[in-house]
């Protein structure tokens, strides 16, 4: 009797504790986030294959380019991918707002093109996307961002990404400014004396970036072209 | 009544040493000449059926045999002498007697006249199945027999009104012991001696594990040579009586009926020594000898086999004489015994060693139903390894401890244990740990050297992943229940320690969640476990 009683209120224990489903070999740890996308072929001949990649640019650092995460997508477009993201991007990557540290208040916030290219003959994806043939396409009106930490409001940091987003992956829509818009900013920043100066401003880079309306539900279009020198991807260099 | 005594008177003036040899050569010559002058008859009845309310007995039968080869085989009874009736009517009993009473008449030499019964009975009358036989007159019907010497034995419950010896419940319902006979001088062999297996309320109980009465088994041990304390080669009346009323009282003290006290009563006058059997001298017979510490069972053939006698823990005489042939013996300990099997000639003394007996311990004395212990009680533990479920790549590797309890008819068994199991993969190495409580129903089949065992198990427990790399992974606690059957086999070793292996095959019911779709269900797995441990019983 001591026997049964115990083992049920074991198993009451366990059942309490346990609720969690065990997972198989394929495991591969849970995303910090996952990237939706639409590819659509505007190119004469729809290629073979393709490998969506995350490129990340460090408009200071070097290497200036970095591949992050890739997946494969079927060749029958418009293909609709999925791609999990697993890790933070490197550090060497990321563009540091605080300077060293010594504006701790900033953060550092990773900028990312969402590109399309043909893989090798061992099915790699050229670095560069440089080489003939190497390169598909790209999202346009859209990057990746990787916030390291929460943005403080009126920080270079918000002005950079247009709102105080929480640290984590984001999709930030493209916003392309007039060149108007560009030279009046440039006119504030010449007149600036003092930070908060610099950041009423706004910036003059030519593109704007804000967390786009979905979010990480956005589902991401990217076109395939015959010469992606022909596309504008935002201006993250 | 008290025997009287004759004395012998001499003409002449001897020395005094000289003297005490002719008397003691005149008594050994008046012994042996009662001894060979007497013709031995037997009446012998056992009755496994009583009235129609009573139970059928099982071993009544069973006993008057035994009681007949012993007087035949040791005690010089002739076959045309001893009549044996099984499961007769009163009348018959009767007829047999008056038969016999007459051929004794007619015969020219002494008689000695034994009458035994084994069955149903109450104060007033022996039940022969839907028949009764006043007891007042069958001790008269003896009494009338010309027979110099009488011997009734009653082995039956309440028997011991016979004897007029109380013992058992008085009023108030209050347990009095029986009386302690002292015999302190050789009874005469001439008169009437009634021995009863109980007091005047007590039961008379049968043994399965002796496979017979507790007192007719001791009677026909002490028969054959375990009485014998003065080790003349002869077990007299008082010597078989004692035999079987310390032993009686003994084994009869740890049953649920409660003691059991034979009584004795004596009418006889005259000089000389009633000797009932010779198993010193019995050339047609082989002689055992036994050692001390233990008692010891002799079965004829196999451990299954008609029960021959017993030699106590305490008996000084530690012999029992056989007829030549196979013998299965076994040896009571506490806590173990000895088991083996022996095979005695004519005229041979085989003198039984333990180095040539098989020790059985704990477990396997609880499971024969033998020894004084009902359970057994073991700490068990070892090493296992359970094959991988899905939640991991490799085996489980882990230990276990655990208690068990055997009992008669089945073990069981309760037990901790952990394991561990891992994955590697290029992004993520996951370790899977298991922990479990399991409950086990077996039962076992003892072999010579093994012990195998068929059981069904269930369990449970936790299942838990932690992971480690890079990417964020949280650790994932699952609960999960288990059963299985588990098939094993184990070695007794020495100083009650067991050393065993047993292979589960187990179905375990966890929550799983697929890696692509995230999504979560109930489902089985089936998976092999091999445990090799170590036990010890006490």
């Amino acid at each position: 009797m001591f026997l049964l009683t115990s083992t049920l209120l074991f198993a009451g224990l366990m059942t309490s504790f346990g609720c969690d489903g065990q997972v198989d070999q394929d495991y591969e740890g849970e995303p910090l986030a996952t990237m939706l996308g639409t590819i659509r072929n505007e190119m004469t001949s729809a290629p073979p294959s393709a490998i969506v990649a995350v490129f990340w640019v460090n408009s200071a650092g070097s290497p200036d380019f970095f591949v992050g995460e890739t997946v494969p997508v079927e060749a029958h477009f418009p293909a609709d991918f999925s791609m999990k993201l697993y890790t933070s991007p490197p550090a060497e990557v990321l563009n540091d707002f605080t300077m060293g540290g010594r504006f701790p208040h900033e953060t550092r916030i990773g900028m990312a093109w969402i590109a399309v290219g043909a893989p090798d003959a061992q099915g790699e994806l050229n670095p560069d996307l440089a080489g003939p043939g190497s390169c598909l396409g790209l999202a346009e009106d859209h990057v990746l961002a990787y916030v390291e930490e929460d943005i403080v409001p009126g920080t270079f940091s918000e002005l950079f990404v247009q709102g105080p987003l929480k640290a984590g992956y984001h999709v930030l829509q493209v916003e392309r400014q007039s060149d108007a818009e560009v030279q009046r900013a440039m006119d504030c920043l010449a007149k600036a004396t003092t930070t908060q100066d610099e950041i009423a401003c706004g910036l003059a880079s030519g593109d704007l970036y804000s967390d786009a309306p979905q979010g990480l539900n956005t589902r991401i279009p990217v076109r395939l072209v015959d010469d992606c020198d022909t596309l504008e991807p935002a201006n993250l260099k | 009544m008290q025997p009287m005594k004759t004395k012998s008177t001499l003409p002449l003036r001897l020395s005094p040493l000289l003297l005490a040899a002719v008397h003691l050569a005149l008594g050994l010559l008046l012994c042996s000449s009662v001894d060979a002058r007497m013709r031995r008859y037997a009446l012998i009845v056992g009755n496994n059926s009583g009235a129609k309310d009573e139970a059928e007995l099982r071993y009544s039968g069973s006993d008057a045999q035994k009681l007949q080869r012993v007087l035949r085989g040791l005690g010089g009874f002739h076959l045309e002498d001893t009549v044996l009736l099984l499961n007769e009517k009163a009348s018959t009993v009767l007829r047999a007697l008056k038969s016999i009473s007459t051929r004794i008449a007619h015969s020219k030499q002494d008689a000695m006249l034994l009458v035994y019964f084994s069955g149903h009975a109450d104060e007033k009358t022996l039940h022969l199945g839907d028949t009764s036989l006043d007891l007042r007159q069958f001790e008269r019907l003896l009494r009338a027999t010309p027979a110099k010497f009488r011997l009734m034995i009653l082995d039956a419950c309440r028997s011991g009104s016979l004897t007029r010896v109380k013992g058992g419940r008085v009023k108030g319902g209050r347990k009095q012991p029986g009386f302690k006979i002292t015999i302190d001088r050789p009874l005469s062999s001439q008169g009437t001696v009634f021995l009863t297996a109980s007091t005047a309320s007590e039961d008379a109980q049968e043994s399965d594990r002796l496979r017979g009465s507790f007192f007719t088994h001791y009677l026909v041990s002490g028969l054959l040579g375990a009485a014998d304390v003065n080790g003349d080669g002869k077990v007299v009346l008082e010597e078989a009586y004692r035999h079987a009323y310390d032993n009686t009282i003994k084994a009869s003290s740890r049953t649920l009926a409660g003691t059991q006290h034979p009584t004795f009563r004596y009418e006889l006058r005259g000089q000389g020594q009633i000797v009932l059997t010779h198993p010193g001298d019995a050339d047609s017979h082989g002689v055992m000898l036994f050692p001390k510490g233990r008692s010891y069972l002799v079965i004829q053939g196999h451990s299954g086999g008609r029960v021959v006698g017993e030699v106590g823990v305490w008996d000084r005489m530690r012999a029992i004489s056989v007829r030549p042939g196979k013998y299965f013996i076994r040896g009571r300990g506490r806590r173990e015994m000895l088991e083996g099997t022996m095979t005695v000639r004519a005229k041979e003394h085989l003198t039984v060693r333990e180095s040539g007996l098989s020790r059985i311990a704990y477990a396997r004395l609880v499971r024969k139903g033998a020894g004084t212990q009902t359970v057994s009680q073991a700490v068990v533990s070892g090493y296992r390894f359970r094959t991988p479920m899905g939640n991991a790549d490799t085996l489980c590797h882990g230990m276990f401890a655990g208690y068990a309890l055997a009992l008669e008819y089945f073990s069981l068994g309760a037990r901790l244990g952990v394991c561990r199991g891992r994955t590697s993969s290029s992004e993520v190495q996951t370790t899977a740990d298991e922990l479990d409580l399991e409950l086990r129903i077996s039962h076992l089949w003892d072999f010579p050297w093994v012990t195998a065992e068929l059981g069904v198990a269930a369990a449970s427990g936790l299942l838990q992943q932690s992971f480690e790399g890079e990417r964020v992974a949280p650790p994932r606690v699952s609960a999960f229940g288990q059963v299985g059957i588990v098939v094993g086999l184990h070695l007794d070793l020495p100083m009650g320690l067991d050393l065993f292996a047993d292979l589960a095959v187990q179905t375990y019911f966890f929550k799983t969640r697929d890696s692509s779709t995230k999504e979560e269900s109930f489902g089985a797995s089936f998976a092999l476990r091999p445990t090799f441990g170590l036990g010890k019983h006490w």
